[in-house]
């Protein structure tokens, strides 16, 4: 066994035993040279200070709690953002039509009127919807 | 192993499915996770994300790999995008250094560590693992999606490293 078979063997040996034949044949060479000697006094030197310092840690006890709220945000979220835009013009559309149809005024009266509720709610939507997702970007 | 989560996949129980793989594996990605973002706090907001991300993706499942491996994947790759974002992480890696490094007197196990985050990416989170892990090659193979002979090869060339870089 030379020096470079030997200091491979060193090193496997600390993630499976080796086999008889191969540590006789690294004992056998060992005793003989110094060199290798100290690589293996000082791997298994660096062995005991990487057990010792890489500790098992564990997760926060909040860990599932919080990656729950995380789905759940993610999942309140999954709604486009522009969906209240259009179910407001939508809605607006179909008020103003009927309001044009039902009531008794001038048509364009009716829709400029129209227009301008529809413009001032959804000033008033987008406050609201603002209000509401505040809260939950603070808290993140 | 994990049959029992593939059955529920198969019939779209995914929550009961993903409650199962937490069980089962929110400490081990957690403990991958440390190996390739460092920070054990970085760490737990990462393995958050991964989650998060194999909720969104369970109904993607297509049963060719296993729970675990599926999910070591996606582990994997949302800790690389982490880590590479990251301002935490700047050190050189070794083979980077431009000027010679002085010999270290390792005297204390943070020193270690310190010596350990200065290993090239692969042979970092190799060490690390295995030693999370117990020490058993197999499952940091399993984790790293390497074979154990590269496995292997990373940790002796990172332990070759430590040291050269300890001068001893």
């Amino acid at each position: 066994m030379d020096c470079r078979e030997a200091q491979e063997t060193i090193l496997e040996s600390f993630d499976q035993a080796a086999s008889s034949d191969k540590e006789r044949d690294l004992d056998v060479h060992l005793s003989v040279c110094a060199g290798c000697g100290h690589f293996a006094r000082v791997q298994r030197m660096i062995d005991c200070h990487l057990a010792a310092a890489i500790s098992v840690p564990r997760l926060s006890p909040g860990f599932r709690v919080a990656v729950k709220a995380r789905i759940r945000r993610q999942e309140q979220t999954l709604w486009p953002d522009w969906l209240p835009d259009l179910a407001h013009l939508a809605g607006s559309v179909v008020a103003i039509g009927l309001s044009a149809v039902v009531l008794p005024f001038p048509l364009v009266a009716t829709v400029t009127t129209g227009a301008g509720l529809a413009v001032v709610s959804y000033f008033l939507q987008t406050e609201l919807v603002g209000s509401l997702a505040e809260p939950e970007e603070a808290g993140e | 192993m994990d049959e029992d989560v593939q059955q529920q996949l198969r019939a779209r129980r995914y929550a009961d499915a993903f409650e199962r793989l937490l069980d089962r594996y929110q400490e081990k990605v957690f403990r991958l996770a440390i190996s390739i973002v460092g920070d054990a706090a970085r760490a737990e907001e990462v393995t958050q994300d991964i989650f998060l991300r194999l909720w969104l993706a369970l109904p993607a499942y297509n049963g060719q790999a296993a729970p675990s491996t599926w999910l070591y994947t996606i582990a994997r790759n949302t800790c690389l995008s982490a880590a590479r974002s990251d301002t935490y992480r700047r050190t050189l890696p070794l083979e980077q250094s431009k000027t010679p490094r002085q010999p270290e007197n390792v005297s204390t196990h943070v020193e270690i560590t310190q010596l350990v985050e200065r290993l090239p990416e692969t042979q970092r989170e190799a060490i690390t693992l295995y030693y999370l892990e117990d020490r058993s090659v197999p499952e940091v193979a399993r984790m790293l999606e390497l074979p154990e002979g590269t496995v292997k090869s990373h940790l002796h060339r990172g332990r070759r490293a430590l040291a050269d870089m300890m001068g001893v």
